[in-house]
């Protein structure tokens, strides 16, 4: 292939330089996803939001503290891993592991965010999110994270075996979000649960469109594994 | 409303399954160390605005984790998270364009912070934007192998399973997208040293 000009190569490898995340960039968006990690376990599950700071000022002592060391000690074991030292190390405590107050709060109300927040207030407010500058700003509405939570309303239906649920749902998204950025991820789970209503031929039109929209979906196969089951 | 601890477990139970990855497929976290680099390189060079890029990448690792148990194979988890952070940099630049904020176009406050002294910092913010309006040049398709492959480095192999085209198709967008670029530095510098013969 031909090579490019010296003025084109400086200006990729300007670009090289500039794109790259910052140590800084790194530890405050690590430490910001560790905090939401640990809250989709612990019940803030979908709302389709990162909302640390919401949750922490709503929690027991307990949690509170436990809530803020999470992220905190997720931040260090990034370095520690990032160093080199541990490379094996999950950043923080596996999502599958909770600490049983995590799993007493996710009983509580994991759900009940799902299907309340996100029903009855289809358009949240932004959430709280890291403290960087970056995030001080007033932002206006955020369309992915109200992507977000109508998907994850649909899945908390379909995994309750309610999929009349889920497709309202997603009807819901398709409506709203007619060119959305999540269609993909609608199309999927629409397949799972017309497949669950026992109307394959639509979830096979349903699997088609993945195929058309992104021929090597990251999707299908558990789509089709889904369907295959019922 | 009142839980009964069965119901509070199955529901906990339920949340958890959700969140699980399938078996031999990183966690969530593991994803996030992996790909945050990654994830980020690829918003800033698809045109996220710089002003928004950890909601960008806070929003692609949302869904990462919300979609995490959709992942069968690991090997597909790189093509699966770039496919997301296309169409989440797309979403962001198209609600800025509706805000009548510009279309995710370049600015200058985009350099990492190793900047080594005022004047090459603004050299190198200029060279940014240049870059920036000649990356809004291409059409989509060959700017994602140009990133791809320039930016990020990646061998025509991996850009053609990250993007999921044959790798003919991936050589003939990267000539044509190379060609483009490169004759657009060249027009570039001709008009700047026109401006600077004024």
């Amino acid at each position: 292939m031909k090579e490019m000009s010296r003025e084109a190569n400086e200006l990729v490898s300007a670009g090289r330089q500039a794109f790259r995340p910052t140590e800084a960039d790194r530890a405050r968006l690590m430490a910001a996803l560790a905090g939401g990690a640990t809250l989709t376990v612990t019940g803030a599950a979908a709302a389709g939001a990162l909302r640390p700071l919401r949750w922490i000022l709503g929690a027991s002592h307990g949690l509170r503290a436990l809530a803020i060391a999470l992220p905190v000690a997720a931040a260090g074991s990034y370095w520690w891993q990032a160093s080199g030292r541990s490379a094996a190390t999950p950043i923080v405590q596996p999502v599958s592991q909770p600490p049983a107050a995590v799993v007493e709060r996710s009983a509580i109300s994991a759900v009940e965010v799902v299907e309340e927040r996100a029903v009855l207030n289809p358009a949240p407010a932004l959430p709280e999110r890291s403290a960087s500058p970056a995030f001080e700003s007033p932002k206006p509405a955020n369309g992915i994270r109200e992507e977000v939570a109508l998907l994850s309303k649909a899945q908390a239906a379909l995994s309750r075996g309610r999929p009349q649920e889920a497709l309202e749902a997603l009807s819901e998204h398709a409506q709203r979000f007619p060119r959305g950025a999540l269609t993909e991820e609608r199309a999927a789970t629409k397949a799972r649960t017309l497949c669950a209503l026992g109307r394959r031929q639509e979830a096979e039109g349903e699997l088609k469109y993945i195929e058309k929209l992104n021929p090597t979906s990251a999707y299908l196969a558990r789509a089709r594994e889904s369907c295959r089951a019922r | 409303m009142a839980t009964s601890p069965a119901e509070a477990g199955d529901r906990a139970a339920t949340t958890l399954a959700r969140t699980e990855p399938a078996l031999g497929v990183p966690s969530f976290h593991e994803l996030c160390a992996r790909y945050f680099d990654f994830v980020w390189k690829c918003a800033r060079a698809l045109g996220a605005p710089s002003d928004e890029t950890d909601d960008v990448v806070q929003d692609v690792f949302l869904v990462v984790q919300r979609r995490a148990a959709d992942l069968k194979e690991e090997r597909l988890a790189r093509s699966w998270i770039y496919g997301i952070v296309r169409r989440v940099v797309s979403s962001h630049r198209r609600q800025r364009r509706d805000r009548g904020v510009g279309g995710g176009e370049p600015d200058v406050d985009s350099l990492s912070s190793s900047q080594p002294s005022p004047f090459a910092a603004a050299e190198r913010s200029s060279e940014v934007n240049v870059l920036m309006r000649l990356l809004d040049g291409l059409d989509e398709r060959k700017r994602e192998v140009f990133v791809l492959s320039e930016i990020l480095e990646m061998s025509g192999n991996e850009i053609a399973e990250t993007i999921g085209v044959p790798m003919n198709t991936v050589y003939s967008r990267l000539r044509a997208a190379r060609e483009e670029f490169d004759a657009a530095a060249l027009r570039e510098r001709k008009s700047l040293e026109r401006k600077r013969a004024l």
